[in-house]
């Protein structure tokens, strides 16, 4: 079964960047994506174990209804505090410019010990194909098991 | 041997040279050259069809960090290439050492085609 990296992501132009950066780096995992951080947390009660590497936001984009009211949908804060609650197995990258958020995210995650990167954005959307896909890397490369191959 | 998913004929990139003992600390992407070099470029987007150029066959491809003159991780990551063998990772790595660096132990790194958790082979 392919391991997984799961996002949480709203923008859809970062997400169509994030793509591109992980199909050049990490084609031979699966990628998922949600902009409901309750949606997240449900997929990463079932697949946790097969996750390789975690990115959030924090700040999500309220969601207009058919009605004109809107939705709140929530923000990567949740599934931070879901992640607290377990057994560390993954790296995870905080990529949000709220740097208040971030901190409070950083500081739950590691009382938690989970292991954590943060990754600014600015400007465009040239730091998902800088800081952002470089700090992947570096997280899932780092976290390789020193583990024997059984052949 | 395998040539590049995107064969477009991208002209080879001024930057990619061999790897030897002199080179900067950093990240890079890699390609093992069907005479077995390997060829580098400071990592980045899409940068592996543009190690060799011209839509040439390499050997092997993924990227290293050099980190004090040293490798300290080298694997087989590539989304152009996508080479799925441990034999040819090793085979970079005892290259590497050919061309004047020393590979950390334990910084051979190997991600299996099928999606399946990296593992390190040496």
């Amino acid at each position: 079964m392919a391991m997984k990296i799961v996002i949480l992501e709203d923008n859809q132009e970062r997400k169509a960047a994030m793509l591109d950066c992980l199909e050049d780096k990490f084609h031979q995992f699966e990628k998922r994506f949600f902009d409901h951080p309750a949606e997240m947390i449900d997929f990463l009660k079932d697949h946790l174990r097969e996750t390789i590497a975690i990115s959030l936001d924090h700040d999500l984009e309220l969601i207009p209804t058919s009605e004109g009211r809107v939705i709140d949908p929530g923000c990567g804060r949740e599934v931070a505090d879901f992640l607290a609650q377990n057994i560390p197995s993954c790296p995870v990258i905080i990529h949000t410019s709220n740097s208040h958020a971030a901190l409070a995210m950083e500081m739950v995650l590691r009382e938690a010990n989970w292991k954590t990167y943060r990754v600014s954005p600015c400007g465009d959307l040239a730091w998902i194909a800088g800081p952002w896909i470089r700090t992947l890397r570096q997280a899932v490369v780092g976290s390789v098991p020193r583990k024997k191959h059984v052949l | 041997m395998k040539f590049p998913i995107d064969q477009t004929p991208y002209p080879k990139d001024p930057r990619s040279k061999p790897i030897d003992a002199k080179t900067p600390d950093g990240g890079y992407v890699y390609v093992r050259d069907t005479n077995g070099i390997v060829y580098i470029l400071p990592d980045g987007p899409h940068l592996h069809p543009k190690v060799l150029g011209g839509g040439q066959a390499a050997k092997h491809a993924g990227d290293l960090t050099v980190n004090n003159g040293k490798i300290i991780d080298v694997t087989n990551l590539s989304g152009t290439f996508q080479f799925d063998d441990e034999a040819g990772l090793k085979e970079v790595a005892e290259q590497l050492r050919k061309q004047g660096l020393s590979v950390e132990l334990g910084a051979v790194r190997f991600f299996p085609g099928d999606g399946s958790a990296p593992i390190i082979l040496e």
